[in-house]
């Protein structure tokens, strides 16, 4: 095991837990590092608004991330929803190299831009980064590290994400636009494909 | 299509009657889209065009010249362009344009404003079609030895939106004096300055596969 880096699951509620445990199952079949699982709801920062169910109190911990890792200074968000097919390290070492931020471009792009955003939501967030067509980020793999640049990216991710209280993709695109990381992507084979697969709402 | 209201829309969607509101962004078929936009029921909104055309912009055309300034059309009169074997970022805000791609010229304004926050903003070339599957194995293990792994989505060479920054400036020149594919010289080059890069979805390319020639 090492102490600068790991993975990090969010799982509020019996059924992300039982998920979660399978998914860390799963890593630890192919990689031998520290392992987070948050399900209290009592460790995450205190919310400025009420949150009212499970799925807003998970998004509000994926937003504070960034303060939930510590002692680690490299990190790997990890949906509970998905089975590891093999080694992440490359991820951790991209981290090492300099990257802020790796993360895999959503399946839906084009037509299904923002499909699952509340159209208030959607039209704002066109109309504050100035354009409709965007990269639309899949957010249930992502590896950060600890650092100044990512640290503000949260803050704005949190402010973001608290004005609607609903997904955090569009959240994300909004906070990117005001706190920009140096950012590299990785391919389908990451999130939804060889390497992990992604049981796409198998928590809904 | 995407088009933003003017007026109140009932739009079916799966099935379901729903109701659309002045602002609101839908998808629709280009008929309707066309027929709603002729009626003033709808636009597709140029935001920063004007703005971006008073700034230090220019357009490297990285092939043929003539062919670049009819793809830019109206664009050519209020923007500087040259043309070259190297590309360079030139200007304040560039874009490296290789007119081999055809141009969306109503987002060339977008990538220009995007300069302000990031320091380069480039399409990406495919979801599906990743590192690991361009370029000779020789070219192939040159990149993997420098960015690790290859199933990682490429950038498009043709369309490249460049601040002029010493991120941007050395991730060009870098990118130019490598050899052999053009997206995996490129994909190093980026991996070796890391640049504040916004990656851009491919809808910002038209891709007409039966032109392409990427090396």
């Amino acid at each position: 095991m090492f102490d600068d880096y790991g993975a990090v699951y969010i799982a509020i509620g019996e059924r992300a837990q039982e998920e979660a445990g399978k998914s860390v199952a799963s890593l630890r079949r192919f990689n031998d590092i520290s392992v987070s699982v948050l399900y209290v709801i009592g460790i995450l920062p205190k919310s400025p608004i009420v949150l009212s169910n499970g799925s807003q109190w998970s998004r509000w911990a994926k937003v504070n991330l960034n303060n939930l890792i510590e002692p680690w200074t490299y990190a790997v968000y990890i949906d509970a929803d998905t089975r590891i097919r093999g080694s992440l390290m490359n991820g951790f070492n991209l981290l090492k190299d300099g990257w802020d931020m790796i993360i895999t471009p959503s399946v839906s792009q084009g037509d299904d831009l923002m499909w699952h955003i509340d159209q208030e939501e959607r039209n704002c967030t066109v109309e504050e980064i100035g354009y409709l067509e965007s990269l639309q980020l899949q957010g249930g793999l992502f590896f950060f590290r600890k650092c100044a640049r990512v640290d503000k990216l949260f803050e704005c991710w949190r402010e973001e994400w608290l004005r609607y209280q609903d997904q955090d993709q569009a959240a994300l695109l909004r906070a990117l636009h005001r706190a920009p990381v140096k950012m590299w992507l990785l391919g389908r084979p990451w999130n939804g494909g060889a390497l992990v697969e992604h049981r796409f709402g198998a928590l809904r | 299509m995407w088009i933003q209201l003017r007026a109140l829309k009932h739009i079916e969607v799966q099935g379901k009657l729903r109701t659309y509101h002045a602002g609101d962004w839908v998808n629709v078929g280009k008929q309707a889209a066309r027929m709603w936009i002729s009626q003033g029921e709808a636009h597709i909104p140029q935001g920063q065009t004007t703005r971006i055309l008073d700034e230090n912009c220019g357009v490297y055309i990285w092939g043929n010249y003539a062919l670049g300034e009819k793809a830019l059309g109206d664009y050519a009169g209020g923007l500087e362009m040259m043309s070259g074997e190297i590309p360079e970022v030139h200007w304040n805000k560039t874009l490296i344009y290789n007119p081999r791609q055809r141009l969306r010229k109503e987002l060339m304004p977008i990538g220009f404003h995007l300069l302000d926050i990031w320091e380069m903003a480039i399409p990406l070339w495919d979801y599906k079609e990743l590192a690991c599957h361009v370029g000779t194995q020789e070219e192939r293990e040159d990149t993997k030895s420098v960015i690790r792994d290859l199933r990682v989505p490429l950038y498009s060479p043709d369309l490249v939106f460049a601040h002029e920054c010493p991120n941007a400036k050395k991730v060009v020149q870098q990118w130019q004096g490598g050899s052999g594919d053009t997206r995996l010289s490129l994909l190093r080059a980026i991996y070796t300055v890391k640049p504040l890069i916004l990656a851009l979805p491919t809808t910002w390319l038209w891709k007409d596969m039966g032109s392409l020639n990427v090396r």
